[in-house]
C-alpha cells in the first residue's frame, strides 16, 4: 500500500516537474508573437489647428460679360425651393430622349470639386476653386448661354483633399450667400456681385487649441448655407452651434450655445415643423439638434441627442412625419429614426431605431428624396446585396426596401446625385451616365439612359431650372436641355 | 562563278535542304515552347484586384498561416486621408492610432503624418493576415488604393490553389511568372 502511494507520488511529481520545465523553457524563449502596443500618437500627428492666415474674403471682382437672354427657371439653393430636391417648375419636360440624348446647351471647365449650382432669375451661381490662383471664386453664368458674367473671388490656400469645392450657394432676390471650403462666408448682391459682408467662421467661432473647436471638417466644408427671411442661418459648431446673420449687415442676430461641443458636418441645416414648432434641424458631428426657427425664441436650442453620432455625415436630415426625422451617416454607418417629443419644459429627442447600411436605408453622400410615402436613395458601396442600387423604402419602415433597381442596375460607386421633377427622376452615376426614370408610386421604370460625359466623380448635386438640367463632374459643368 | 565553290549542286538540292529545315525547326522549337508554357514554374497564382470582393476567404483558405495573400498599397491612388476608411473602424469617435480605432485586427497598417492634412499608410506584410477588412474599408468610400495580392516570396504555388478553388468571384487565376503581380494603379 505504502509502495503504491509512493509510486503515485513519484508519477505526479514527475508530471509536475516536466510541466514546470516546459513552462520555464517557454518563458525563457520569450514572447511567441511580436506584439507591440497600439496607442494614440504613433502617427506623429502634430496639434492640428485652424490656419492663422488672414483671408480677405471677397477681395476681388471681375466683370466678364453683359447678361444676355433672361430665361425662366429657379433652383435657388441646395435641394431647391422647398429643400426636397423636387423641381416644381411647370415647364414641360421631354418624355424620352432619342439616341443622342439631351442636348448639351453649354459646358464650362471648373476647378476640381463637387460644388453644385444654384439658379435664380436666369443666372447660375457656383462657388468654384481656382487651383492655379489658389482662390475661392463665386462664378455667375448666364443660364441660357453659359457665358460667365462675373466672378467674385479671394485667395485662400487649400491642398487637394478629394477635390476642393463642395457647397451650393443660397440665393434670393436681394442676397447671395456662400460658404467656402475653409468656412469663409460671403454675402453679395446676386445681380451685380457687389460685396455686402463676410465672416470667417473659423476665426469667429473656432476655439483655438481644442480639437472640437476646429470648425472646418475633414475634406473641407460641405454645409450649404440657408437664407431664411433674409437671415443667413449657419451651423459653425465650436463656440456656437448655430448662428443667424442679418443678410443686410452681416450682424450676428442670434447664436445658439453648443453645450455638447457638436461640430460642423458635411450636412446642411433643414427647416422643419415638428410638434407644431418650426425648427432648424442639423445633423452635426457628435449628435443631432433642433434649434428654434420662430421669432419668439429664435436660436434657442430645443433638443439635442448624442445617441446618433457617426464619425462623418454628408446627407442632411429628412422629416418623416409623425414628429420623426431620419438622419444618415457615411462610411456604412447607416441611418437612424429619431422621434421628437414634447416634455414639460420643452422637447426631447430619442433614437427610435438605427441600422447599418447593410440592413436598410442609407446614404453616404446624397440626401435621399421623399415622394409621398416613400423615400428614394442610392445605397452606398457597403450596403450588401443592394449596394449601389436605386432603392425605395416606405417612410414607416426604413429596414425593408419595397423596390430596388436590381443588380443589373448599380450606379457607379453609389455616390452620384438624383433629382425629381413631377413623375420624372433623373439619376447621374459617378461616371457621367444619366438615367431617366418614370416614377409610379413606389417603383420606377427606366425610360432611357445616356452617357452625357466621360466623367470622373460626378458627385455634385444637380439642379433643374425651367427646361434645363445642370450637372457637373469633378471638372466640368454642363447645362442640358431636358425640355420637350 | 566557279562550279566547285557552289554549296548547292542544283536548285533541286537547295529546295530539298530548305524543306528539311522548314520541317525540322518547328519540330524542335514547338515542344520546347509547349514544355515551357505548361511548366508550373512559368505561372503563378494572382488576385485580380478589380474582381476581388474582399470576402475574407484569402485569410482562411490559404495553406499557409498567415496567408500568402496580403494587402498592398497603391500609393499613387491613395488620397492620404486623415479620416481613412481602410485604417479606421466605422464610427470612430477619435481619429488616432489607438488600437480601439484601428480596423486592422493585427495592427499591420502603420500611419504616419506627412503634412496637414495628409497621412501615409504602409502595410507590414509580416503581420498582415490577409483578412481584407482594410481593402473593403478603403473601397467603400476612399479611392480603393488598398488591394489584395498574393505575395510570391511566401506563396508555395500549389498546383491547385486552395483559395482559388473557393474564391466566390473567381478573382484568382494563373498568370505568367514574369508578370507575377497585377498592380491596381498600372491598369
Amino acid at each position: 500500500m505504502l509502495l503504491q502511494i509512493k509510486k503515485r507520488t513519484l508519477i505526479v511529481s514527475g508530471v509536475i516537474l516536466v510541466f514546470a520545465l516546459v513552462l520555464f523553457w517557454w518563458l525563457l524563449k520569450g514572447q511567441p508573437l511580436n506584439i507591440s502596443e497600439r496607442v494614440p500618437g504613433m502617427d506623429d500627428r502634430p496639434k492640428m489647428e485652424a490656419r492663422s492666415d488672414t483671408v480677405n474674403i471677397g477681395e476681388f471682382f471681375d466683370s466678364l460679360a453683359e447678361m444676355d437672354a433672361l430665361v425662366q427657371g429657379d433652383w435657388p439653393r441646395f435641394r431647391g425651393v422647398d429643400l426636397d430636391n423636387i423641381s416644381k417648375d411647370t415647364t414641360p419636360l421631354a418624355e424620352t430622349w432619342d439616341t443622342s440624348g439631351p442636348a448639351i446647351i453649354w459646358r464650362t471647365t471648373l476647378g476640381e470639386g463637387y460644388a453644385g449650382p444654384a439658379v435664380h432669375k436666369g443666372r447660375v451661381y457656383l462657388l468654384d476653386y481656382n487651383e492655379r490662383k489658389k482662390a475661392d471664386a463665386l462664378r455667375c453664368f448666364s443660364l441660357s448661354s453659359g457665358k460667365e458674367l462675373w466672378r467674385r473671388w479671394y485667395y485662400v490656400d487649400l491642398k487637394r483633399n478629394h477635390g476642393y469645392s463642395r457647397t451650393i450657394p443660397a440665393v434670393t432676390d436681394k442676397y447671395l450667400v456662400t460658404i467656402g471650403p475653409r468656412s469663409h462666408v460671403m454675402c453679395v448682391d446676386p445681380v451685380t456681385g457687389k460685396m455686402f459682408w463676410s465672416i470667417d467662421l473659423e476665426k469667429e467661432f473656432g476655439i483655438p487649441g481644442t480639437e472640437k473647436g476646429r470648425i472646418t471638417p475633414d475634406f473641407y466644408t460641405g454645409q450649404c448655407p440657408l437664407i431664411d427671411n433674409d437671415v443667413a442661418v449657419l451651423a459653425p459648431g465650436g463656440k456656437a452651434l448655430m448662428v443667424g446673420a442679418d443678410c443686410a449687415s452681416g450682424k450676428i442676430l442670434w447664436q445658439t450655445p453648443n453645450p455638447d461641443s457638436l461640430r460642423m458636418s458635411h450636412g446642411s441645416i433643414m427647416p422643419m415643423i415638428i410638434q407644431g414648432k418650426r425648427m432648424y434641424v442639423y445633423n452635426a458631428v457628435g449628435g443631432v439638434c433642433g434649434v428654434s426657427a420662430e421669432k419668439t425664441d429664435i436660436g434657442k436650442l430645443l433638443w439635442t441627442t448624442t445617441e446618433w453620432s457617426p464619425a462623418t455625415t454628408a446627407a442632411s436630415p429628412l422629416f418623416l412625419g409623425n414628429n420623426e426625422i431620419a438622419v444618415f451617416g457615411s462610411y456604412g454607418a447607416g441611418c437612424a429614426r429619431i422621434v421628437i417629443n414634447t416634455t414639460g419644459s420643452g422637447y426631447s429627442a430619442t433614437v427610435k431605431e438605427q441600422h447599418k447600411a447593410t440592413n436598410g436605408l442609407a446614404s453616404d453622400q446624397q440626401t435621399p428624396v421623399i415622394i409621398g410615402n416613400y423615400i428614394w436613395s442610392v445605397l452606398p458601396e457597403n450596403a450588401g446585396a443592394l449596394k449601389k442600387q436605386l432603392v425605395c423604402y416606405k417612410k414607416t419602415d426604413l429596414l425593408t426596401s419595397v423596390w430596388s433597381s436590381g443588380k443589373e442596375y448599380r450606379f457607379g460607386r453609389g455616390l452620384g446625385p438624383y433629382i425629381v421633377s413631377g413623375d420624372k427622376l433623373y439619376l447621374l452615376d459617378d461616371d457621367g451616365k444619366l438615367y431617366f426614370y418614370n416614377i409610379q408610386d413606389n417603383k420606377v421604370t427606366l425610360i432611357t439612359s445616356h452617357k452625357v460625359i466621360k466623367a470622373t466623380e460626378a458627385w455634385g448635386p444637380m439642379a433643374i431650372a425651367g427646361k434645363y438640367l445642370i450637372m457637373r463632374d469633378s471638372r466640368n459643368l454642363l447645362c442640358l436641355n431636358i425640355g420637350k | 562563278m566557279k562550279e566547285g565553290n557552289n554549296k548547292y549542286q542544283s536548285r533541286r538540292d537547295f529546295v530539298r535542304t530548305a524543306g528539311k529545315l522548314i520541317v525540322a525547326v518547328p519540330l524542335v522549337i514547338i515542344p520546347v515552347f509547349l514544355a515551357k508554357k505548361t511548366s508550373a514554374s512559368g505561372y503563378v497564382w494572382q488576385i485580380d484586384p478589380f474582381k476581388c470582393t474582399q470576402c475574407g476567404q484569402c485569410k482562411t483558405n490559404c495553406v499557409l498561416t498567415p496567408s500568402a495573400s496580403k494587402c498592398v498599397h497603391a500609393f499613387r491612388m491613395c488620397g492620404y486621408c486623415d479620416l481613412c476608411g481602410g485604417y479606421l473602424r466605422q464610427g470612430v469617435k477619435t481619429i488616432s492610432t489607438g488600437a480601439e480605432n484601428q480596423l486592422c485586427p493585427t495592427g499591420a497598417i502603420t500611419r504616419k503624418f506627412v503634412e496637414e492634412p495628409y497621412f501615409e499608410y504602409t502595410i507590414n506584410e509580416e503581420i498582415c493576415d490577409g483578412c481584407a477588412k482594410c481593402v473593403k474599408g478603403c473601397g467603400d468610400f476612399g479611392n480603393g488604393s488598398l488591394y489584395m495580392q498574393i505575395r510570391h516570396d511566401r506563396c508555395v504555388n500549389c498546383n491547385q490553389c486552395s483559395i482559388a478553388r473557393t474564391c466566390p468571384s473567381n478573382a484568382i487565376s494563373r498568370i505568367p511568372a514574369n508578370i507575377a503581380y497585377l498592380p491596381k494603379d498600372k491598369r
